[in-house]
């Protein structure tokens, strides 16, 4: 059954910065020209909505005037929306004051749909926020009784038809021309409206009504965009006493943690960081970072990961309140394990180097690298261990015992040697860029071991590996 | 030798003294043998097959290395067996390796270089904690570590951990541990003889008596030794 409900927030704006009701307030455009929505001790001094704001400053000169910020009235819509996302699963916002909620296939799970606008009416008096709502078979129907607050507590046709006839045309935020049109013909319901051909409401009136009334009894499309809630996380954990230990922050870091685990597992993704606001008595705050090797999702690896990486934080000062939020997430790689297991493998060498990565520092953790350059000092390099890449220069065959094990990092002043095995091995190179070597290498035994040693230009001698 | 008047042979329960050294485990009974749960490596060369107790590297067996100084052919002798484990997609780590393994000469040997994973902890405790995570990981097919601060605890700890994963590992301890008693199965002499020949000795084996110091030939490794079958690990466990 097709059903739709109107949530119509009238004065939102006007609600979201009263504090108290002790100052008549007014909301006014953003030229300050004219009164868009007034308070009810305003109303009482006879201002009205729509008027200059000379004129109600006059009547009232203790008037507490806000201006209206459309970027703020955008996001306390969104905020609406992302509450009433609770309710249904398809939320359309209809700037600057109504959402639209498709009923239809919640009511089963609210019982029904007495129970499920009952829900929607009591949340809302829990936050203090003034509703009109409307139902109705169309989208835009349940708009006008929303707006005409009109609540026929029921979808049959009849009461519908009934209902929707009466509405005043004035209370259906018609545009001025239109209302004017229509006042001009003498038509004051919708029920008068609705009994004249349609065709002529078009060529006489306007084609944007026509259009309407058109779908008041068709369209279940609504005319806005769907209301998709942004993806982030964040929860929060408050503490009674003060923690002032590392330690005291892991437990409740675990209970924020299984809530975000739920979150990953509901939208089947996964995590590369963490963030954590640390709020002391005292500002600043702290702010940390958990950065991961690869992506994760398990809980008790998340965990495990925080706790490495709490040991190797220290408090500023004593914590008040924890904060754990995420932005960014990655779709889950859907690793079906195969039979070969190769997959299952390779996530977890990223665990290892999560792991390791969290309890050392990045730098402390390498992948080699061959270049394929010829002179010793360059035919490696340490790349970080999250983007190795496996490409081999070398092939086997190429002289494999003429090669030392262990390279030291620099090499050291060497004495002229005495027993040499093998050399020498001319290795020049380097003319391209400016560490230009020309070296005679030697395998020479030194003291029961077998040693890498060369001879540079200058005839110095070198220790430069271990033929380990 | 105690015999006691029944026809049959009864094991009298250990006294409480006895228990004690045996919790503590300073005292092997025959009946804990080395468990058989992987297949034995073989190390590629056939004199140090020989001398090994299954006939190869045994998973979930730590050994120690005792090389004279850092050019002894210690890495040398672990080489075909590293080229074989880094076809697998685990990890080969290496902790706190005494100098930069020249990737050139592993890549001949025939190590897939990117699988060696080089971690450079701040002191032993780190170390230790690296060693012991990545056999407890399963994550690694081999872990190798120069532990020069390592004492008779620690490597009991990481000889639980290798048998838990049935890791290989391999360990390098300061020389004056060398005297210490120590609860790895293996623990390995090294000495160059010469420019392709080195001396080992067992100075312990589980399961069989200290080894004679004999003489291996480096360039008698052949690759063909090794099983094409890689003993399958254990699946990755999370702590």
């Amino acid at each position: 059954m097709a059903a739709w409900v109107y949530l119509y927030f009238p004065d939102m704006y006007l609600h979201s910065i009263l504090s108290g009701n002790d100052v008549p307030t007014v909301v006014v455009t953003a030229d300050s020209q004219r009164v868009l929505q007034v308070s009810n001790l305003a109303q009482q001094q006879g201002i009205q909505v729509d008027m200059p704001l000379s004129n109600a400053l006059f009547l009232s000169p203790e008037l507490c005037c806000h201006t209206l910020d459309p970027e703020y009235a955008m996001q306390l819509l969104q905020q609406r929306a992302l509450w009433a996302y609770r309710y249904s699963a398809q939320v359309f916002t209809d700037p600057p004051h109504g959402v639209w909620l498709e009923a239809g296939s919640m009511l089963r799970l609210f019982g029904g749909l007495t129970a499920f606008v009952e829900t929607i009416q009591k949340s809302c008096q829990v936050h203090a926020w003034p509703l009109q709502l409307g139902m109705g078979q169309t989208p835009l129907a349940a708009r006008w009784m929303a707006l005409a607050d009109v609540n026929v507590m029921t979808l049959d046709h009849e009461p519908q038809k009934e209902a929707l006839s009466k509405l005043p045309l004035s209370e259906l935020h018609l545009e001025d021309k239109q209302l004017l049109a229509l006042q001009r013909l003498g038509l004051r319901t919708l029920g008068e409206l609705l009994a004249l051909p349609l065709a002529e409401v078009g060529r006489r009136i306007c084609p944007a009504l026509m259009k309407q009334l058109r779908d008041l009894h068709g369209s279940q499309v609504p005319p806005a965009s769907l209301f998709k809630p942004a993806l982030t996380f964040s929860d929060r954990a408050l503490f009674n006493h003060d923690v002032e230990h590392h330690n005291g922050l892991l437990f409740p870091l675990t209970r924020l943690l299984n809530s975000l685990c739920g979150f990953l597992h509901h939208h089947q993704l996964s995590v590369r960081w963490l963030a954590l606001r640390l709020l002391h008595r005292e500002p600043p705050e702290t702010r940390w970072l958990f950065e991961f090797a690869s992506h994760e999702h398990r809980y008790d690896e998340l965990l495990q990961l925080c706790r490495y990486q709490l040991e190797k934080q220290s408090l500023r000062a004593p914590v008040t309140e924890l904060q754990l939020s995420v932005t960014q997430f990655t779709p889950r790689e859907h690793a079906q394990i195969r039979c070969l297991d190769t997959q299952a493998r390779k996530q977890g060498s990223g665990t290892l180097i999560n792991r390791l990565q969290a309890k050392l520092s990045t730098q402390q953790i390498s992948v080699l690298r061959g270049t394929g350059d010829a002179r010793p000092e360059h035919a490696w390099q340490a790349i970080a261990a999250d983007q190795s890449s496996s490409d081999a220069h070398w092939n086997k065959a190429d002289r494999a015992g003429d090669w030392p094990l262990w390279l030291l990092p620099t090499p050291q002043p060497w004495h002229p040697p005495k027993n040499i095995v093998k050399g020498p091995l001319r290795i020049s190179g380097g003319w391209w860029d400016s560490s230009h070597i020309r070296r005679d290498y030697y395998q020479v035994l030194h003291d029961a071991q077998l040693i890498w040693v060369f001879r540079d230009d200058q005839k110095q001698w070198f220790l430069h590996g271990y033929f380990s | 030798m105690i015999r006691t008047h029944s026809s049959t042979t009864q094991i009298t329960p250990p006294g409480p003294a006895l228990e004690h050294v045996m919790h503590q485990g300073k005292v092997w009974s025959a009946r804990q043998q080395p468990c058989k749960g992987a297949q034995a490596l073989s190390s590629g060369y056939a004199d140090l097959d020989k001398a090994l107790p299954q006939g190869g590297w045994q998973p979930g067996q730590l050994c120690e290395m005792y090389p004279q100084g850092y050019g002894c052919g210690d890495m040398h002798i672990l080489l075909p067996t590293l080229a074989k484990l880094s076809q697998q997609s685990r990890w080969i780590m290496l902790i706190a390796p005494p100098a930069i393994p020249y990737s050139p000469a592993l890549s001949m040997a025939g190590i897939d270089v990117s699988k060696l994973l080089m971690v450079h902890p701040k002191n032993h405790k780190e170390a230790l904690w690296c060693v012991e995570e990545g056999l407890r990981s399963g994550h690694c097919s081999a872990v190798l570590g120069w532990l020069p601060e390592t004492d008779s605890t620690a490597v009991r700890r990481l000889q639980l951990a290798c048998e838990s994963q049935q890791s290989l590992c391999w360990i390098w301890p300061s020389s004056t541990q060398q005297s210490n008693a120590s609860a790895a199965p293996l623990r390995l002499q090294i000495r160059r003889e010469s420019a392709d020949q080195a001396a080992l000795r067992f100075v312990k084996r589980r399961g069989l008596w200290p080894s004679e110091e004999f003489t291996l030939s480096l360039n008698s490794a052949s690759l063909a030794a090794i099983p094409a079958t890689i003993p399958s690990a254990p699946p990755p466990t999370l702590r």
